[in-house]
Order: C-alpha cells, then sequence, then structure tokens
C-alpha cells in the first residue's frame, strides 16, 4: 500500500455505531471487517484507508444527521457513490465515516418538456439515459464508467467522458442541486433554471471532490438525442500522423462529438481480447464520431477520410450501420477493461494539454516510459488534449511502483509546462496532491482554502483530498481528533 | 461638504501618476451619481493592484468599468464612487487558432475579439444583450448570454479561467486555457457572474468556436403568443439542431419589420453549418411551422441581422430610459410568464416589448412607461408571479430613478448567507460593487 500523509482519527467505533443506528437504523451501519475492508479505495487503488464504519443513509434528512452528528463528535466523514473514481476522492484517508449514497438512487422525476430531471446522488449515470431514450433524449456527459458510476460522484468529479469536445462536462449539465453543507444544513443551490441570481455556489461545488459537502437531489439537463451519427475508425502508423489528423480536422472548422486515440499496446490488449484485426504495424487508432442532422454529415465524412488520408492513414473505416457503429466503439470502450490482462495492477493520468501540444506531451510520454521501464499505454481523449496515459506495473513491488510515479509526475509536469493541467476530469483526489503547486501559487491555493474552511470550518468534510499537506483543515482535524 | 472627488483624487494621482487619473465632471449618468466621480485607467495589472489598495484604504467604492455598457445593471452603488476602467487592459494576450482558445485582457471589446477570431473563420461565441461594444470583463462579471446559447451556453459555459486582482492588491488565478480541467476548486465560476464584486477580472480565457460556413433564420408567424409557443414547441421536437429559438413580438414597429396584417407573434428559428445542414434544417423547420398552422412562414439567409436585434433592443430601451425585464425559468415558464407580465402591464398605461430565448425559458420584457413608480409597481407584483413558477426576475437595464424603487435582483437562488461570507473573504472591506449586487449581500 502506497504511504498517505494523514493520521488515522481516534474514534470507537462502538460509539459510532450506537450513535448512528438511531439515524439510519441498525441494518443500515456497517462496522465489522469485511464490510468496511469493502470500501477501503476506490478505483485509485494505490491509496487505502478503512472508514471506522459505513452508513447507508435513504433520504437527506438523514445525510444531514449523519454529518451534524460527525460535527459533534469531530468524526471526518466521506461521501461515496460507486467508487469508480480514479484519484481517491472517495477513500476515507483519516478514517471515520463512509457515507454510501448507493440507496438513494431514485429518479424523482423527468420533465421532458422542459429538458430537466431530478435525480438523486445514488442514480447511476447511464440509467437517466436509459429512462429519457424512448423520448429522445439522453444525458450527454459519458465518462467510460458510466454503466456504474453515479451522478453524485459524477458532481463531485465534474466528470468528462468522450462527448464532452461537444457537448462540455457535468458542470454544463447541472441546473441545480439541494446540498448538505459539511455542517449539516441543508440548502438550495440554483433550481430548473439556468439564470440564478446571485453567486454561482452550484459551479463552485460542482468538482470539489466531496470536499464542500454532499449533494442529495440533482437537476440534470437532458439533451436532444442526434438525429443521425457518422462513426469512422482510423489506423495509422504513428501517434503522431493521428495527432496531426486530429489537429487539421479541428483545423477545417469541424467539431466531431468525439475524437478518440488509443496507441499500439491498447490495441494489442484488444485484439488479445477481441480481435477486431487492425493492421500488424498499427501505432494509433483514431476514432471519430460525427452528431446531428443527417443531411451534409456525408460530405463532412469524405472530409475527414481525406484529412485521414492526407495524414498516411493505413485504413479508414466509416460505419455503415449502427451494428457497426457499435462495434467500432467497442474496442475503445472496452480498452481499460481489456489491459486487465496486460499488468496486475494499472495508474491511469489524466493531464491536458492544448490540442496542438499533443505531440508534444506524447513524447514525453514514451520518454518516461523508457526512462523509467515503466511500460505506457495511451488512450486520450484528442479533441479536448485531454491524455489518459495508463502505466501499467505490480503495485505488490515497491519499486517499480516507485518508478511508476516518477513517471506518472513527468509527465503531469510537462502538462503544466505546456500551458495545461494535472486533471482533466478524474481530479486531484490524493493522487495529484504533490503537482497542485506546479499549477497554482500561494495566493491562488489561499483562496481555494478559504473557500474550503468558510464551507467546513471544522474540517471534516474528506479531508486530506485536494490541497499538498493535507490542507491546514486537514491538519487540525486530524490534530482534534 | 466637499465632493468625494477633491478627496479621492489627490490620493490616487499620487499613486497611479497624474495620466491615469481623470474627473467626470458631471457624474455618472448610469449610477445616478451627480457629483464629480473620480475616474482612474489604470495601464496595468499592478496599476490595477496598487488603485485597489488606496481605494480600500481611503474607503473609496470601486466600480469597475470596461465600455459602460452595463452601468444601467445593478442596483445603485453606496459610498465614495471610484469608477476603474479597465479601457488600457485592451490586447489579446494568447489567440490559438488551432486549439479554439483564446485569453484576452478584460478592457477587450467583444467586436474586437470577433475581428480578431473572425479573421481565422472562429468567433466566440456569445451574443450579450448590451452587444458589441461589451467588454470581456463585463461579459465576465455579468455572465452574458444571448440567441447562441442554445447552441453554445452563456458566458459561464465558455470561459475556461481568468486572472482576477482581490481587493487587497493580490493577484489570482483561476482555472486554465484548456477546456477540460478539474484540478482544484472550479473557482471560475465564482467571479463569472459575480458582478465584480468579489474580484476584477484582468484576463479571461475562453473557449472559442468555428464560424459557420453558412447561418439562416426561419421566420413563423401566429396569430397569438400560444401559438408562437407552439410553433416554438414543434421545433424542439423536430429532428434539427438549431443554434436559437427565439419569440419575439415582429410586428411592433421598434423593430422595424414589415410584416403583413399586423401580426406581432413570431418564432425565430436559427441554423447554421454547411450549406446542406441549413438547407434541410430550414426545410425541414419551415414545414413543420406551416403544418403547425404558421399564418406566415419565411427563410432569411444570414442570421445576423435577427441574432442582432437583441442587443440593438436592449439598447434603445436602455437610450430611451425604458426598464429591461429579464425571467429565467425553463421552457413551460415562458407562456405563464408573458401572460403575467401582459396582465401587470394591461392594467396601467404601459407599453411592452417582447423578446425570448425560447428553449432556455428566459423572456425579455422591455416595459415602457413615464412613471418609475408604475413600473416599480409591475416589478413587485411580476416577482410574486415569478416566484411561483420557481423562476428568477432581474432587471436588467432601468432608470436611476427606477432602481432607487427596486431592487433589481429579487432573491438569490443560493443561500444569502454564504454569499455574504465569501463576499467577506474576498473583499472584506465591501470595496467592491458595495451595494450594486444582491440585496444585503454587503450590507
Amino acid at each position: 500500500m502506497h504511504e498517505v500523509d494523514v493520521a488515522r482519527a481516534d474514534l470507537s467505533i462502538a460509539q459510532l455505531v450506537a450513535d448512528l443506528a438511531p439515524i439510519v437504523g441498525a441494518d443500515s451501519v456497517l462496522a465489522d471487517d469485511a464490510s468496511v475492508m469493502t470500501y477501503e479505495c476506490d478505483g485509485a487503488t494505490l491509496y487505502k484507508a478503512t472508514p471506522h464504519v459505513v452508513v447507508l443513509p435513504d433520504t437527506a434528512a438523514q445525510v444531514s444527521e449523519i454529518v451534524k452528528y460527525a460535527n459533534r463528535v469531530g468524526a471526518p466523514f466521506v461521501a461515496r457513490g460507486a467508487g469508480t473514481g480514479l484519484s481517491g476522492g472517495a477513500t476515507a484517508l483519516a478514517g471515520g465515516i463512509l457515507i454510501g449514497l448507493n440507496r438513494m438512487n431514485r429518479i424523482l422525476s423527468v420533465d421532458i418538456e422542459n429538458e430537466r430531471a431530478v435525480v438523486e446522488p445514488g442514480v447511476v449515470n447511464l440509467w437517466i439515459t436509459g429512462r429519457a431514450t424512448p423520448d429522445g433524449y439522453h444525458y450527454a456527459p459519458d465518462p467510460a464508467s458510466q454503466k456504474a458510476c453515479t451522478i453524485g460522484g459524477n458532481v463531485a468529479e465534474n466528470s468528462g467522458g468522450p462527448h464532452t469536445l461537444k457537448y462540455g462536462v457535468t458542470t454544463n449539465h447541472i441546473c441545480g442541486m439541494e446540498w448538505v453543507m459539511p455542517t449539516g444544513e441543508i440548502v438550495e443551490l440554483g433550481g430548473a433554471s439556468d439564470d440564478g441570481v446571485g453567486y454561482d455556489i452550484r459551479g463552485l461545488v460542482i468538482g470539489s471532490e466531496g470536499t464542500l459537502g454532499i449533494a442529495t437531489k440533482i437537476v440534470v439537463k437532458l439533451t436532444p438525442n442526434p438525429p443521425a451519427y457518422k462513426t469512422m475508425l482510423a489506423v495509422f502508423a504513428s501517434l503522431e500522423d493521428a495527432s496531426t489528423a486530429v489537429s487539421e480536422i479541428i483545423g477545417a472548422g469541424m467539431i466531431p462529438s468525439s475524437l478518440e486515440v488509443m496507441d499500439r499496446l491498447i490495441i494489442d490488449a484488444v485484439e488479445a481480447a477481441f480481435s477486431f484485426g487492425f493492421p500488424e504495424d498499427a501505432q494509433a487508432v483514431l476514432l471519430i464520431e460525427l452528431d446531428g442532422v443527417d443531411a451534409g454529415m456525408e460530405e463532412q465524412a469524405a472530409d475527414i477520410v481525406d484529412i485521414c488520408n492526407a495524414n498516411s492513414a493505413q485504413d479508414v473505416q466509416v460505419a455503415a450501420s449502427e451494428e457497426e457503429r457499435t462495434l467500432l466503439w467497442k474496442s475503445r470502450k472496452q480498452a481499460f477493461g481489456a489491459l486487465g490482462r496486460l499488468a496486475k495492477s494499472y495508474l491511469t493520468q489524466d493531464g491536458v494539454v492544448p490540442r496542438t501540444r499533443l505531440p508534444e506531451v506524447l513524447r514525453t510520454v514514451a520518454e518516461a516510459s523508457a526512462r523509467h521501464d515503466v511500460r505506457i499505454a495511451n488512450v486520450f481523449h484528442a479533441g479536448d488534449g485531454n491524455i489518459h496515459p495508463i502505466l501499467l506495473f505490480d503495485e505488490s513491488d515497491p519499486a517499480q511502483t516507485e518508478r511508476v510515479l516518477q513517471a506518472s509526475g513527468e509527465i503531469l509536469t510537462k502538462c503544466v509546462e505546456l500551458g495545461g493541467t494535472i486533471t482533466g476530469e478524474h481530479g486531484v483526489g490524493i493522487e495529484k496532491l504533490a503537482f497542485m503547486d506546479l499549477l497554482f501559487s500561494p495566493a491562488d491555493l489561499r483562496i481555494m482554502r478559504d473557500v474550503r474552511s468558510l464551507f467546513d470550518p471544522n474540517g471534516l468534510c474528506n479531508p486530506g483530498k485536494i490541497f499538498p499537506g493535507g490542507g491546514p483543515a486537514a491538519q487540525e482535524a486530524v490534530a482534534d481528533g | 461638504m466637499a465632493d468625494a472627488s477633491d478627496r479621492l483624487e489627490p490620493l490616487f494621482v499620487a499613486a497611479l501618476g497624474g495620466d491615469a487619473v481623470t474627473v467626470d465632471s458631471d457624474g455618472v449618468d448610469g449610477l445616478g451619481i451627480e457629483r464629480p466621480t473620480v475616474r482612474v485607467t489604470p495601464d496595468s495589472v499592478e496599476q490595477i493592484a496598487d488603485a485597489l489598495r488606496v481605494a480600500v484604504e481611503h474607503d473609496a467604492v470601486v466600480v469597475p468599468t470596461g465600455s459602460g455598457s452595463a452601468l444601467a445593471l445593478g442596483n445603485l452603488p453606496r459610498g465614495d464612487v471610484l469608477l476603474l476602467s479597465t479601457a488600457k487592459l485592451n490586447e489579446t494576450v494568447d489567440y490559438e487558432p488551432r486549439d479554439l482558445t483564446a485569453i484576452v485582457q478584460a478592457g477587450r471589446t467583444l467586436a474586437a475579439v470577433q475581428e480578431e477570431t473572425g479573421a481565422e473563420g472562429q468567433m466566440l461565441a456569445l451574443d450579450p444583450p448590451n452587444g458589441a461594444s461589451a467588454t470581456v470583463g463585463g461579459l465576465v462579471a455579468t455572465n452574458a448570454s444571448g440567441p447562441l446559447r442554445q447552441a453554445y451556453g452563456s458566458t459561464r459555459d465558455v470561459c475556461l479561467g481568468a486572472t482576477v486582482v482581490l481587493s487587497d492588491g493580490s493577484v489570482v488565478k483561476c482555472g486554465g486555457r484548456v477546456v477540460k480541467n478539474v484540478a482544484g476548486y472550479d473557482t471560475t465560476r465564482l467571479y463569472v457572474g459575480s458582478m465584480g464584486t468579489l474580484g476584477i477580472v484582468v484576463d479571461a480565457a475562453f473557449r472559442i468556436h468555428p464560424v459557420p460556413e453558412t447561418t439562416a433564420v426561419v421566420v413563423g408567424v401566429g396569430d397569438d403568443w400560444a401559438e408562437a409557443a407552439g410553433l416554438a414547441r414543434r421545433v424542439v421536437g423536430a429532428p434539427v439542431e438549431p443554434r436559437f429559438v427565439e419569440l419575439l413580438d415582429i410586428g411592433d414597429a421598434r423593430w422595424g419589420i414589415e410584416v403583413a396584417g399586423g401580426l406581432s407573434p413570431a418564432v425565430l428559428v436559427g441554423f447554421g453549418g454547411s450549406e446542406a445542414q441549413v438547407t434541410h434544417q430550414t426545410n425541414v423547420t419551415r414545414e413543420a411551422l406551416t403544418s403547425g398552422g404558421a399564418v406566415d412562414v419565411w427563410v432569411d439567409r444570414d442570421d445576423a441581422d435577427w441574432r442582432a436585434r437583441f442587443a440593438d433592443a436592449v439598447h434603445s430601451a436602455t437610450e430611451r430610459g425604458d426598464a429591461v425585464v429579464k425571467v429565467g425559468g425553463v421552457m413551460a415558464d415562458v407562456l405563464p410568464a408573458m401572460q403575467a407580465i401582459s396582465d401587470l402591464v394591461g392594467a396601467r398605461d404601459m407599453d411592452v416589448q417582447w423578446l425570448s430565448h425560447y428553449t432556455s425559458g428566459v423572456v425579455y420584457a422591455i416595459l415602457s412607461s413615464p412613471s418609475a413608480a408604475s413600473i416599480a409597481d409591475v416589478l413587485g407584483r411580476l416577482r410574486r408571479e415569478t416566484t411561483k413558477l420557481r423562476a428568477t426576475a432581474v432587471v436588467v437595464s432601468a432608470p436611476v430613478e427606477v432602481r432607487r424603487l427596486v431592487d433589481v435582483w429579487g432573491a438569490p437562488t443560493a443561500p444569502l448567507e454564504l454569499m455574504r461570507q465569501l463576499k467577506r473573504k474576498l473583499d472584506p472591506t465591501a470595496t467592491l460593487n458595495r451595494g450594486r449586487f444582491v440585496r444585503g449581500l454587503d450590507a
């Protein structure tokens, strides 16, 4: 397990169980070893810490009571949805109370006429689209984990996905929330309208990684389904060619809904699992999707094929049916799963660079891979400049783990140097704490810390995340605990 | 009593030099200030920081201004006002067309941004009520939006980051220049729409969009507003992707449009894209409006004139001394909000001109009346109706006499106490735009 520099709160498990049971019911408080172990980490498996107890509330009032109780006894608390996060946001670093929101999983209303739905935080991302599909609508942000991840977690992380180039990220699709403050008070932030009055607190708390409170009700926007799609898959002999093609597609004034690139290692993995039949010397696959009205789409697709060919594409396929579209997407959607065959552990990075700097950052990834002897697979949202180098290793080998962290650091440092950022959609969490100083000055961070202490004066709401050094609030909380 | 300008002028001349300081001797119309008022025009971020430090020390209330096109927005400021103009910070810091992003200083006008990006076949996809004279700082401060918000969102959706000077003179950065960024808190959202009450935005990064190859507008005229809204609704359900769906009282003489039969309620459906995309969608829309019972339907190529009408209307309303009210709700609120305003206006000697960003649930009502009191009365009653709809009603432009009588913002949609605490944290002396934003924020 990787060392995490936050002390475990000194709390009596028996006391927590006895006090929380009246709030949620005895069978909704879990404290046995097997249960708390289930919650020891999220998708960032390098970082593990077990909560003292897990509670499973069913209502906002219960969440509020739990949080108020935590404040009375000085217990840290962490909200969690599906635990699919990739930066450790849902890991109870200081122990304390883990608030599992999976039972608050009701779609409360779907208002097609106004293109809104009201949902509870434990609702799975894809369920909303499932409910809206018969009416020709969907919920646009579609992280790769959308079959499992919850809207509450999406709000916490301001999640993206492969379609953000055209449709934006979570914050562009949330109008309002019922929100439990870190002190337990229930407040309303925004509403069904996008035209609020006053400070955009909704926007401030989206992406706050569970440190500014807990969403208990979320008003999401529904997006009309595009009348038509055109999905293409181009194979290149180099990542550089694929990246140049991406720049030229966008330079030509087109905004495809997706521009996804996968490199040779990923191709190998998906080939091993699914035998797509990609050329053996292919170094990059570019998945392109256009959506919109049918008219004119053939011409756009033809332009894109021309651009790919002009950049030495080895092969370009255009999906002729919905089945073929699904098949082309399958390689991308199964990429992460397929990697499981290649290594025991993997760490997915999430840096962003201005799109035109993609070739440079990819060179850095390749250099870091060679220098530290770490295999790195690349899959990325090329349209957004959002790279996902996947570092393959065995976490039981400390020396290898250390090399992985070194290589990660070099990649993120380069992203910042090139005018980008250290995380595009996964969050800082625990994993990227050390890199916040690269990106922000002490004055920038002071504002964020001020916001945090204003929301969470007792420093109990998901301590140890986002801010380098654990943040004064977290340190105080742990000292008090 | 000596004018505040006598007290403040020498302080700022000493701090910034005489070149940066002038006095508006007749006061400031849009803010209801009739006494001479000091205006500083810093030429650097450092000078802005210096000006703020002096203002804090000597209790001047700083009203940031760009082109001055949004001075008629907001409650009236309290205290000894110092105008802080961003006019000299008017450069493009960085524009990379192939990245579709630009960082622009606060004092640069939208017109200048559009000219520069237009040369690359691109645009900043914002068409605010105060038009192309709006500055970048003003867009951010007001979270501006216009018809194009249907396709591209409001300023909050296209602003990627900013550099902000706080009232203590510290310079902070938020967000970044890439389209996806979740590092740290999204404090950019805090400044967007904060009316300059938390800090002075000195530059902002934006997502830039390609200009469509061609555009067109389908106009459908209905017998009444219910019918026009019904037509808009049909378009929402049609297999097309409009850039905007607007309602407009097209027969109102102030628009200067010739309409047969003097009919007024119309829906405007804008499209952009390739020739084939636009032609197909205008055909589909024309058919949907015709079969939906529109009494007249036509297509205009190029949407520029139609889009410009929105800003022109707000601008001329401000010039005339009318009040402009913006109701923000959802689509189903559009008709009830218009009905509520009609009922209130009909009972008084008052006139109303309409424009609605229908799909965004936004209604702009331009109210003409010689009496500030009757406009204030209508607004007070309107808020009761919009509260029932869970919509907001903001007076986005009104003469000073009206703003003396009403709170232009109404109740905030986030807890006031939390907003007060944020304000105290970032601007403890309430130096920035004191009194101008949500009531009770800095009382």
